[in-house]
Order: C-alpha cells, then sequence, then structure tokens
C-alpha cells in the first residue's frame, strides 16, 4: 500500500477517535488507519509505524494521541476511620478529591509540593479562599516523593495526622512512544500552533501534548485541538480556526473555578481584581484593549461564563467589570461627586459650600481664603482648583 | 473668669489646638500658655522634604491668628516642660517656672527612632524630623554621592525624595514586605515601588539593616544589610518610625499605651483630671497615631472640650494619607483595608497606577480605598464613599488611555 496521504493515529486517548471521525466529516481524502494502543514503535526514517505483531504501517501523517499515564491510587488505603484524611498532590485531581472528601464530612489536609494547590494557576489569595470553599488545611512545599504511608511531615518537621492518605498527582502525559522515537519532550509531547511535535510530519493532540507551554488539556480543550487538526489536515494546512483557547473549568459542589489564558498574562496590561474572602470569592481579570487574555475567577459561576466566552471568542469585555463580577444593576448610578458637600481640600476637610461661604463673607482670593479656612495649607494639592473656585466666582459676580 | 491652659508642646497638632481654640473662645475664657522646645515658631514639618529642597524656612512657618506674646496666648519657645504635678496642678518649665494650670494638654509629639545597629551614631547619620535635622541634612549633602534612607515609609519616601532633589543618589531600606507598609496594601506598595524606582530612587525591600559602616575618613561610608549586601553612602537618614514622647508621664503617673504615649479616651482624657494629651504622643484607647491629619481631629476636639461645645468621639477610619512624591500620587481615603464585612476590587495598569476600592459586602457600598499613580484625586474617591459602587467606577479611577 502506498503511504502517500494516509493518516495514521496512535494511541487510546478518546480524543483520537473524535479526531478521526472530524477528519472524515471535512472529507479528508486519504487513507485513515485508528491504531490505538498496538502502536509499539516509530520508524521515523522510514515514516512508518511497527505494531506489537510486528505488522508495519506506513504513513504520511502520524498523529499520537497516547493520553495521560493511569494516576496511582492511594498511597494507604483504609477506611477513613478518625474522619480525617491527606490528600496529596497539587492539581484539580487533588482539588476534586479534598472537596469531594470535605463534602462527606471528612477533615481535609492537602499536602502539596508547590506553595499552595494549583500553583501554576492561581495566586496565595485565590488558593486562600479555595481551601477556605473546599474546607481544607493547606500544608505546602512538602517533598511528595519522600513520604512514606504513616510519614505524611512537611519540610518543616510538622505533622499531618489522618486515618487515610490519598495521592492524587495530576495525570501524567504518557510520552514513552514520542521519547522512543527522539521526539522533543518536555512535560509532555512539545507542540506548535498547528499541533506538529519536532518531526513535521508527527503531530500530536490530547493529553499526551504539551502546548503553549502547557500539557494534559481539559476534555473541552482536548476536543477543539482534534477538530483544529483535523481542519488543518483536511486542508492540507490551511486552518480554518484559531489555535484553541485555554480554558480550565473545575466544579464541585463546594468549588466553582474557571481559569483562563496562561497564568503569566494575569500581571500585565489592565487588571481588574475582586477579593471576597468572606463570600468565598475571588477574581483576577487581566485586559489588554478591553479583551481578556487571562482571568481565575472562584465562586462566581456567572460571570465566569461570560468571561470565558469573551475569552474565547476574543471580544470586548463590558467597561462595568465590577458591575459583573457582583451581579449590580448597570443603571444603579446616583451621582454626587461634584454637590456642595465635595471636599476641596482632603487635608483640612474643606467643603466647597465652606469655601464658599467664605468667599461670599469676604475671603478674596486663595491667601484670604486658607487664612479662614485653612484651605490649601496641608498638602498643597487643591491650590490650583481654589485658583480656578476664584477665578469662576469673581466672574459670576461680575456677571450678576 | 479667666482660666488658664497650659500646652507642652508647639507642634503642628499644638499650633491647630491654639489656633482653632483662640477661634472658638469668643468670650476670651482662656489664657494660654505654651511651653515649646524648639527654638522657633511651628512649622510644617509634612513639608520639611521643600526645605531639603532648598525653600525657605519662612514659606515652612504656620501661619497664625493673632500675636503670640501677650497675656492672652504667652509662647515660650526653647522652654520645654521637664515635670508636671498633676495633684496640684502644677507644670515646671526649663527655665525654672512653675505654672499652674486649669488645662494642661500634652502634645510633645515623638522622636524618630534609630535602630539600635553598630554604627548608627557616626557623623553622617541623621535622623529626619526638625529643621535642625533637615538643616544638618542639607549641610553635609554632596551633589552626586549617593545617600541611604532606612524607613520605606511616608516619611522615609519623602527624605529620599528630597535628596533626590538635592543631586544626591539616595537608596531606600526597608524591612516590611513592601513600601508605606503601615497605609498601604501589596499592590499598592509594588506599584509604589516601580514608581519610585522611575524617578530614580533606588528601593531594597524587604531589607533590613544590619550596620552602617564607616568610611576611611571615619564618617559614614555605607550600609550593611542583613544579606550582607554593601550600599555605599555618604550620608544616612533615619525615617523608620517614631516614638511617643512620654517622659512626663513618669513623675505624672499617667498611664501610658502598651508601646507608649500617653493613654488617652476617645476625647482624648488622659487618666488625669484636666488633662489632655493629643497628637503623636497620644495612645488612644491604647494606639498611636502617627499622621498629622489625625492629630489635628484630636486639636480640635479638645478645643471644642475646653469652651463647652460637644465634641466628636474619636474615630480612626477617616485617617486619610494624601502625598505628592515628586508627581507620584499615594492617597487613602475612607477604610483602605477591608475586614470581614467587606470585599475589595482593585483596577491596576502595568504596575504603574493602581486603584483599590473597599466595599461593603451585602450592599457593594463603598467604605474607602487606595489610590497610587496616574489615578483620580482622592477627592473623587471620596465624594463616592457611602454609595454603591457606581458602573463608571473604573473608568473614573484609571482615567484615559491604559
Amino acid at each position: 500500500m502506498n503511504g502517500r496521504g494516509a493518516v495514521v493515529i496512535a494511541g487510546g486517548d478518546p480524543v483520537a477517535r473524535r479526531f478521526a471521525e472530524m477528519l472524515r466529516h471535512h472529507g479528508y481524502p486519504g487513507n485513515v488507519a485508528l491504531l490505538g494502543t498496538s502502536v509499539a514503535a516509530i520508524d521515523r526514517a522510514e515514516r512508518r509505524v511497527e505494531l506489537r505483531d510486528g505488522t508495519t504501517h506506513p504513513y504520511d501523517r502520524l498523529v499520537l494521541a497516547t493520553g495521560t499515564e493511569a494516576a496511582p491510587g492511594p498511597l494507604h488505603g483504609s477506611v477513613l476511620d478518625d474522619g480525617a484524611a491527606a490528600v496529596l498532590g497539587d492539581g484539580t485531581a487533588a482539588v476534586e478529591t479534598a472537596a469531594r472528601l470535605a463534602e462527606q464530612g471528612v477533615a481535609v489536609t492537602m499536602v502539596c509540593s508547590g506553595p499552595h494547590p494549583m500553583a501554576d494557576r492561581i495566586d496565595a489569595q485565590c488558593a486562600a479562599i479555595l481551601a477556605a470553599s473546599i474546607p481544607a488545611t493547606v500544608v505546602g512545599n512538602v517533598d511528595l516523593a519522600a513520604l512514606a504511608p504513616g510519614h505524611v511531615r512537611s519540610r518543616d518537621g510538622s505533622r499531618v495526622v489522618a486515618g487515610t492518605v490519598l495521592r492524587c498527582p495530576d495525570p501524567v502525559p504518557d510520552v514513552r512512544l514520542a521519547r522512543s522515537a527522539d521526539l522533543h519532550v518536555r512535560r509532555g509531547v512539545v507542540v506548535d500552533e498547528a499541533f506538529r511535535t519536532s518531526d513535521r510530519r508527527i503531530h500530536a493532540i490530547g493529553g499526551c501534548a504539551e502546548h503553549a507551554g502547557r500539557p494534559v488539556p481539559g476534555a473541552i480543550e482536548a476536543w477543539e485541538q482534534a477538530d483544529s487538526l483535523a481542519s488543518l489536515l483536511a486542508r492540507r494546512g490551511r486552518s480554518g480556526r484559531p489555535p484553541t483557547a485555554d480554558v480550565l473549568r473545575l466544579r464541585t459542589g463546594a468549588i466553582d473555578l474557571t481559569c483562563a489564558g496562561p497564568a503569566a498574562a494575569l500581571r500585565g496590561d489592565r487588571t481588574v481584581q475582586l477579593t471576597d474572602p468572606a463570600g468565598r470569592r475571588y477574581a483576577r481579570i487581566a485586559l489588554r484593549d478591553d479583551r481578556v487574555v487571562a482571568a481565575v475567577l472562584l465562586g462566581l459561576p456567572r460571570a465566569a461564563a461570560v468571561v470565558a466566552y469573551n475569552y474565547r471568542c476574543g471580544r470586548p469585555m463590558q467597561s462595568d467589570r465590577l458591575g459583573l463580577l457582583l451581579g449590580l444593576a448597570p443603571g444603579r448610578d446616583d451621582d454626587a461627586r461634584t454637590g456642595p458637600i465635595a471636599p476641596v481640600c482632603l487635608c483640612h476637610n474643606v467643603t466647597l459650600d465652606r469655601l464658599h461661604t467664605a468667599w461670599r463673607q469676604g475671603c478674596r482670593g486663595s491667601d484670604a481664603l486658607a487664612r479662614r479656612t485653612r484651605v490649601g495649607t496641608g498638602c498643597g494639592g487643591c491650590r490650583d482648583e481654589i485658583d480656578e473656585l476664584c477665578a469662576r466666582w469673581q466672574r459670576e459676580e461680575a456677571a450678576t | 473668669m479667666n482660666r488658664r491652659l497650659v500646652v507642652v508642646g508647639y507642634g503642628m497638632v499644638a499650633h491647630r489646638l491654639v489656633e482653632h481654640l483662640r477661634e472658638l473662645d469668643l468670650t476670651g475664657d482662656w489664657s494660654i500658655v505654651v511651653l515649646a522646645e524648639e527654638n522657633r515658631p511651628a512649622y510644617n514639618r509634612v513639608a520639611l522634604s521643600s526645605y531639603l529642597d532648598g525653600g525657605s524656612r519662612e514659606g515652612l512657618t504656620l501661619p497664625v491668628a493673632g500675636p503670640l506674646g501677650g497675656p492672652r496666648a504667652d509662647l515660650r519657645l526653647g522652654c520645654p516642660a521637664v515635670a508636671v504635678d498633676p495633684s496640684a496642678r502644677l507644670v515646671h518649665s526649663a527655665a525654672g517656672d512653675v505654672l499652674r494650670y486649669d488645662a494642661l494638654v500634652l502634645a510633645t509629639g515623638a522622636r524618630p527612632f534609630v535602630p539600635p545597629v553598630p554604627g548608627h551614631d557616626l557623623t553622617g547619620c541623621f535622623a529626619y524630623r526638625t529643621f535642625d535635622d533637615v538643616e544638618a541634612i542639607r549641610a553635609h549633602a554632596v551633589r552626586g554621592r549617593p545617600a541611604v534612607v532606612v524607613g520605606g515609609g511616608l516619611l522615609g519616601l519623602e527624605a529620599a525624595n528630597g535628596l533626590r532633589l538635592r543631586g544626591m543618589a539616595p537608596s531606600i531600606v526597608e524591612s516590611a514586605p513592601h513600601l508605606m507598609a503601615a497605609q498601604l496594601d501589596a499592590g499598592a506598595g509594588r506599584v509604589l515601588r516601580e514608581l519610585a524606582t522611575d524617578l530614580g530612587l533606588r528601593v531594597h525591600c524587604p531589607a533590613s539593616l544590619a550596620s552602617v559602616e564607616a568610611g576611611t575618613d571615619g564618617n559614614v561610608g555605607g550600609v550593611r544589610l542583613a544579606d550582607r549586601t554593601v550600599l555605599p553612602a555618604d550620608l544616612v537618614v533615619f525615617a523608620a518610625g517614631v516614638r511617643a514622647r512620654d517622659d512626663l508621664a513618669e513623675g505624672g503617673g499617667w498611664d501610658r499605651g502598651d508601646r507608649g504615649g500617653f493613654l488617652v479616651d476617645d476625647f482624648c482624657r488622659t487618666s488625669a483630671p484636666a488633662v489632655w494629651a493629643i497628637g503623636d504622643c497620644a495612645a488612644v484607647r491604647g494606639r498611636c497615631h502617627g499622621l498629622v491629619a489625625t492629630g489635628y481631629r484630636m486639636a480640635e476636639s479638645v478645643a471644642r472640650q475646653l469652651v463647652g461645645l460637644p465634641a466628636e468621639r474619636f474615630d480612626d477610619t477617616g485617617n486619610a494619607i494624601s502625598l505628592k512624591l515628586a508627581g507620584i500620587r499615594v492617597a487613602t481615603v475612607g477604610r483602605a483595608n477591608a475586614d470581614a464585612a467587606a470585599m475589595e476590587v482593585a483596577f491596576a495598569d502595568d504596575a504603574r497606577r493602581y486603584a483599590k476600592v473597599v466595599l461593603a459586602r451585602e450592599t457593594a457600598r463603598i467604605l474607602g480605598g487606595i489610590l497610587v499613580g496616574a489615578t483620580a484625586s482622592p477627592k473623587a474617591l471620596r465624594t463616592l464613599v457611602d454609595k454603591v459602587a457606581p458602573a463608571g467606577m473604573e473608568q473614573l479611577l484609571l482615567p484615559g488611555p491604559g
């Protein structure tokens, strides 16, 4: 069989089947072979894969969808006899497990290798509110690799006492096949915007792929990767869609967390941050030209839906970001910014109408006003405004 | 009936008390004796950095409404009080006078805190509190030479900016996690640091001072930080906070706050009858307040009490600061930090300006906030206090292109 135009899909990630369907949907003319986990090796020089039974398959394009490795189970599994559990791990799996246990009335301690859970996604303030929402105690900066059953102990020597210890590492990209073929691998198989690996004829999508520096995409994002790549291959390199947007949504009974975009972008340009520890709410939205470049929202499901939608579509955000976050009505303004009780001099709390009264009683000019009311004798920041007011009152007087 | 008020100290707050009392005391009930330690009339301490920048002494002198030499108002410069006997209602001055009082107001202020590190008393080390301090700094400053300011609070930033305007190259050493930690939150402190760095101030924060090092001439040559960094410096200015001057409490037998200061109630009354304390030396319900605006409110409250007018209970939530440091706005309005019943929303532009608003959780009404950089004026935020956060608040507080 001639390999020209043949697409071979290797790996058992559910996204593999989706990708094959999408190729057909886009009318891809060549052969498509969905080989699953039977692929044992890649021969890049000959452009073919070898199966476990010794047969070979040539490819024009190879798509790796090897997914993630199975996460290890409990480190020390027993009945939750004392109603307390330690959850080891930093990522969404650990947070979800902790939340489910807490829902059942278990006292949970999260033991993380980073300073707090999801440290690659959220800051310490957000993590504190997340922990309070679960609720869980957090012990950070623990060398998880050094832990053994019954010896959950952090670096500073403090000990976590728990009847049950659950190990909940985040899923690890399955990169064995890619690595044996000498493709560029960091945490996952490194791919570019067109999901190409370091070999232009080999692509990777789903759990095994590291796109934009982030391995193991969420389910929706993985689905979008399959669609994007299928469209790219079917149209011979012309992409009909932009690269997929990275949105993580984590929901349990107690938690509603949305993270969009790269965490590094949360510092730049305009940022809007809401912190409401008592209400278990937090938001940080980074904008450029009113468009969302990154966002983290916790405990704000409605606003999160709007922000994530705008982020995916590249739509500008409404100007009243606070109103969106807090669910405030748009027509809520009452305006007293320039009324008579507006202070002119903050240092001495001199109001506009007190100044005007002094003026009418004969204090003409800033010096006279200062002697009477002390206006402008503190930081002096209002002196220009006093001169303007004097000039205005002078004009008004002349006019009458 | 004529009664005698003795005021101990003549800083900004005592000045305010005297002027306000003279304004309110229309019947001439009180004759006032002021015992001032410094040899010059009250001046604007907040603006001392302008003197460092070459401003005039006269420009800082606080205005008075009438003469301060007669029997109605007798200002005695260079004549500090040395002892008080509250049971006999007597004050002893350094000149040997013994004054009987009907009312006594302690306004002794505070003294700069100099960290007791090795070398803190070398030639070239200065405090930053009085005219004399600033005069000495002015005489010692040399254009183009490095200087170190210990303390990244309001006063330290003022001092560093004054030195910068004098042509020196100042570094700020602050041990707290961020600048102006007493007033600002971390986000505001970070923006302030960026802006101060843009001005040419070098900021070492958090960093703690280990020692002041002598140069070859035996005078100050630099400072050493706890991480062993050495910063060269021709002069070192200590602006690392103040301690209340409450020495008179020894003889007077007054209660003091846990961290010093004459202990007073919400109306600035000490534990002795007819004795008040105001300004930096007063520990209101145990806590000293280092801001002049707070001191002014205390002075006004006591003046009203002296003439029998109702006075407001002291309330420390409105301790606004409003500072312009070479064009950098730093201001707080109302309640600047959230408690359990409040939430915060912060708007920031690329670490160059910052506006934070504290809101009531239930109503979204504005309680106060912090502004740093090219934001709206604190006045604009102040007029929003007690109102529901308006729809255009973000654009109002951070106006113009971002």
